[in-house]
């Protein structure tokens, strides 16, 4: 439900801003993912976490901003795709899902895309990750973007416990 | 309607300080402080409880408040006697007006016949007579919104009751006698006569029983509305009485009470006199007669600006008010009198007024106080939490070489540890309340209690203003409200019982409260049997609680009480024997870091103990070291730390480890391999944190390393995660890394879990 309702938003929001949308697209090793811009609250470097006990190996553990605590998802580690052996390089993309706020951990932010909305392609079947975790698939620049559907990561967390 | 909610908000909150007010003011009265203060107190505050509920339409309420509020005013001027009898009835009223509150509240509707017994008992104490006037009553508690011209208003003014009014107020009925000779009053309150929470009403219903009665208001005093007094005083009355028995002692003795707070006049004087004085007090309105035969409509119409002339410059909001009942008046009466009902419209207004200086008077002494939501409070304590902790990073900072080279720098950081101390414990001290609050709800609660079991039981209160923050005070009502079940039905024996061992026929319950260091100590004492320690061990190894071979110290035994779905009780009343009691209690202190003890004397009593923290926003705890990571496990749940080197470790035959110390068994838990971490730190070095966790079982943590102890502010992990099994929550350290809060009762729960699965 959650995720249809987010769906809602980001249509709307594409009325708004007529047929086109900006992402902020970061690196997994080479390939390209990103997420709506508005979703996104703030960048910051790799500092460590704090590991939760108990939890799925790509909870990579709860880090501090500014009072709260934020839980921190390794995103390659999301894609079953190992953790990530993390450096100081690497950024932490804090997002906000509904009404919580959560941190992906990533290679490296790239780039701001501007992207209109009729280029979002659907994501093929067979990969039940690959439809699981993302919303779509654009073409920027000959790349392919995948779009993060970010109730999914957080959602799957929740019926896994 | 939303404002009206806001009142009616207001209203009952305003209820249950004042119903806790009585219970108090009741429990002084009950031990023999009889002094008319008491007793004017108690008046206000039910008079004030039926205004508002007349205001909102709880008729039920209204109806039962005021045969109350007639008893105790008959109390109050002696004209019944404030026997042990009465008193009872009284106490066991302020419950049932606590209920017609409380249904009131929740929009529910009790049973017509809801305390009509203590009603019939008014009635008969106080009388005949005021029973009967009783529907009179309704008048002075039409609703008035002071909404101008607002739907809100039109539609809480039920015409039924205005038009009662008209019909019922008996001194209206008075026919106009003339050619006798009569008495002339002339009668101007002062402001102290409704401070002191006179009624003229009352007064007047007090010489309706002396002869045929005639009211003029007067209301010549009555400024425009732009200098109109929400509390003055503007109307006086001219009041005719006529009967032939009448000396002038006798209405004397009518506003004895009152004397000194008003003007007045006595004259006896001729018929015809009177009718001349009538014709110039009515002159405006005299011609309404003609006008309400007139349809409804029209009439009211007309009738409003005529009232607006006749009270030269009135309210809108009577206005309002005057033009309902009028166009209920026209539209269904004969055309009666109309000075007679001119004057009644201005019998409620004093009557709206008197309730104000009433309560003004009954809270002057008070504290000012504002009423601020909880969450602009947490939030302060939470930003002073992070200078509590920001501070607390600043003081560890400081090494010997620094604080050798900058002394002015260490002093200043000693100064502010201290200021933000300070802070802190005024920021706490907000949100502490006494705990007054949780105990004023137990009286009543012993007093059923004691009804259904038989028993005699007094309830003795100590230390009710200790304060306590007020997350927790809201924690503590059932916990504290299965304790006093708990001592009065299995503790106080019954008043033969009782004599037969020697002890006075009334059982005591002591609730106290107090303030001991860092934590609150609340205690349940009954002078009852105590603890049968044979059977519960018997009990407890019949259901498997105590393992048959087990031996148990007496200390161990009473704690038994607290294991989930024990109960010594030998049938289960509807009071207390599901074992589900004590357990919640248990469960509850432990959510908000507190602990429950239990201690019993054979044949003398048993005292239950709770120890609570005084707040729930900060929490002392050790700061351990668990693989790679912090985490802090709060102090309340220590019991000991003992280095694994000295530890005396044993195997239970399932293999798990468990640690044996003063001859008890107890399972330890790694939280290295519970948490799915791995340590370099060698076994001997690591540490056992010996921990009580549900239900005073204790169970034996191990950590790679013990830091220290420090506060901390609690923070939720679920606010932007989830629940973690074992995992109370998390913590921001002086570094800024988030250290997590060791679940010390939940550890022991999941661990069966994952073997299960």
């Amino acid at each position: 439900m959650d995720a249809l309702e987010a769906r809602d938003d980001s249509d709307q929001h594409d009325i708004e801003l007529g047929n086109s949308m900006q992402l902020i697209a970061f690196m997994i090793g080479e390939q390209v993912y990103g997420v709506e811009i508005t979703t996104v609250r703030e960048i910051r470097a790799w500092n460590g976490a704090t590991p939760l006990p108990n939890t799925q190996d790509y909870v990579r553990g709860v880090i501090n901003l500014r009072g709260t605590i934020v839980p921190i998802f390794d995103l390659r580690a999301r894609f079953g795709d190992g953790l990530t052996n993390t450096t100081k390089n690497h950024v932490v993309v804090v997002m906000s899902v509904g009404e919580k706020w959560v941190g992906v951990l990533v290679d490296a932010v790239s780039d701001i895309l501007t992207i209109s909305k009729k280029d979002v392609h659907k994501v093929p079947e067979g990969d039940s990750m690959d439809s699981e975790l993302l919303n779509g698939i654009v073409t920027h620049d000959n790349k392919m973007v995948g779009l993060i559907d970010l109730d999914a990561i957080v959602s799957v967390v929740k019926t896994e416990t | 309607m939303s404002e009206l909610d806001e009142f009616k908000a207001t209203y009952f909150e305003e209820c249950s300080e004042l119903l806790s007010d009585l219970e108090e003011e009741f429990t002084v009265i009950e031990e023999g402080d009889r002094s008319e203060e008491r007793l004017n107190a108690v008046f206000r505050a039910i008079h004030s409880i039926k205004g508002g509920a007349g205001a909102f339409g709880f008729n039920q309420l209204v109806e039962f408040a005021h045969s109350f509020e007639t008893l105790l005013d008959f109390v109050r001027d002696g004209r019944v006697e404030l026997n042990d009898e009465v008193v009872t009835l009284c106490i066991r009223s302020i419950d049932l007006v606590a209920d017609f509150v409380g249904a009131a509240q929740d929009g529910e509707e009790l049973a017509s016949d809801f305390g009509e017994e203590e009603l019939a008992r008014f009635k008969m104490l106080s009388g005949e007579d005021d029973a009967e006037s009783m529907e009179d009553f309704d008048i002075e508690f039409t609703p008035v919104m002071v909404n101008v011209g607002d739907d809100a208003s039109t539609a809480e003014t039920s015409p039924d009751d205005s038009l009662a009014v008209e019909e019922g107020d008996s001194f209206e009925q008075a026919p106009m006698e003339t050619g006798a000779r009569f008495w002339k009053i002339e009668f101007t309150p002062h402001y102290a006569l409704y401070e002191r929470a006179n009624d003229p009403l009352l007064l007047f219903r007090e010489l309706n029983t002396l002869g045929q009665v005639e009211i003029v208001a007067k209301l010549i005093n009555l400024p425009d509305l732009s200098g109109f007094e929400p509390f003055g005083v503007y109307c006086a009355w001219e009041i005719s009485v006529h009967g032939d028995e009448i000396t002038k002692e006798s209405l004397e003795e009518v506003f004895e009470f009152v004397e000194g707070d008003c003007d007045l006049a006595i004259s006896h004087v001729m018929a015809d006199a009177d009718a001349d004085t009538n014709l110039v007090g009515f002159s405006e309105t005299a011609e309404t007669p003609d006008q309400t035969s007139a349809p409804a409509e029209d009439a009211s119409a007309a009738l409003v600006p005529d009232l607006a002339l006749a009270a030269s410059a009135e309210d809108a909001q009577e206005e309002e008010e005057a033009d309902i009942s009028f166009a209920d008046l026209a539209a269904s009466i004969e055309p009666t009198p109309a000075p007679v009902s001119a004057p009644v419209a201005e019998v409620k207004e004093p009557q709206e007024k008197t309730k104000k200086p009433e309560k003004n008077s009954g809270k002057a002494p008070a504290v000012q106080s504002i009423r601020v939501d909880l969450d602009k409070v947490d939030r302060v304590v939470n930003m002073v939490g992070e200078l509590v902790i920001t501070q607390s990073m600043l003081n560890q900072q400081m090494d010997d070489r620094l604080k050798a080279q900058y002394q002015e720098l260490v002093r200043g950081v000693e100064v502010l540890a201290q200021t933000t101390r300070g802070l802190q414990d005024a920021v706490m001290a907000i949100r502490a309340q006494p705990v007054k609050s949780v105990f004023s709800r137990m009286p009543r609660l012993v007093r059923e209690l004691a009804k259904k079991t038989d028993k005699k039981i007094r309830l003795e209160m100590v230390g009710e203003h200790t304060e306590i923050d007020k997350t927790i005070i809201e924690q503590l009502s059932d916990p504290l409200t299965h304790m006093i079940r708990n001592s009065a039905d299995h503790g106080i024996e019954t008043p033969e019982k009782r004599l037969a061992a020697g002890k006075p026929e009334q059982g005591i319950i002591c609730l106290s409260a107090e303030q001991a260091g860092g934590n609150i100590i609340i205690a349940v004492e009954d002078d009852g049997a105590g603890i049968n320690r044979e059977r519960v061990l018997n009990l407890a190894r019949e259901r498997g609680v105590v393992g048959p071979d087990q031996q148990l110290s007496d200390e161990q035994i009473d704690e038994l009480v607290f294991a989930p779905g024990f109960s010594t009780a030998d049938g289960i009343s509807d009071i207390s024997g599901r074992g589900v009691g004590m357990d919640v209690v248990i469960s509850n202190i432990k959510k908000i870091g507190g602990s429950v003890h239990v201690r019993s004397a054979p044949g003398k009593g048993t005292r239950m103990t709770l120890r609570l923290p005084l707040t729930l926003a900060v929490l002392d705890v050790m700061l351990v070291e668990v693989g790679d990571g912090p985490y802090v496990i709060p102090l309340s749940s220590i019991v000991e730390t003992i280095q694994c080197e000295r530890a005396d470790f044993g195997f239970a035959p399932s293999g798990r480890r468990v640690l044996q110390i003063r001859g008890e068994y107890v399972q330890v838990i790694d939280l290295v391999t519970r948490f799915e971490m791995t340590t370099k730190v060698p076994e001997d070095e690591r540490f056992v944190v010996l921990c009580e966790g549900e239900g005073s079982m204790k169970i034996a943590l191990i950590v790679d390393e013990i830091i220290g102890q420090q506060q901390v502010v609690i923070k939720s992990l679920e606010e932007n995660f989830q629940r973690i099994a074992g995992i109370a929550g998390g913590t921001i350290l002086g570094d800024g890394h988030v250290a997590l809060i060791v679940d010390v009762p939940g550890l022991k729960v999941a661990p069966e879990q994952k073997t299960a699965a």
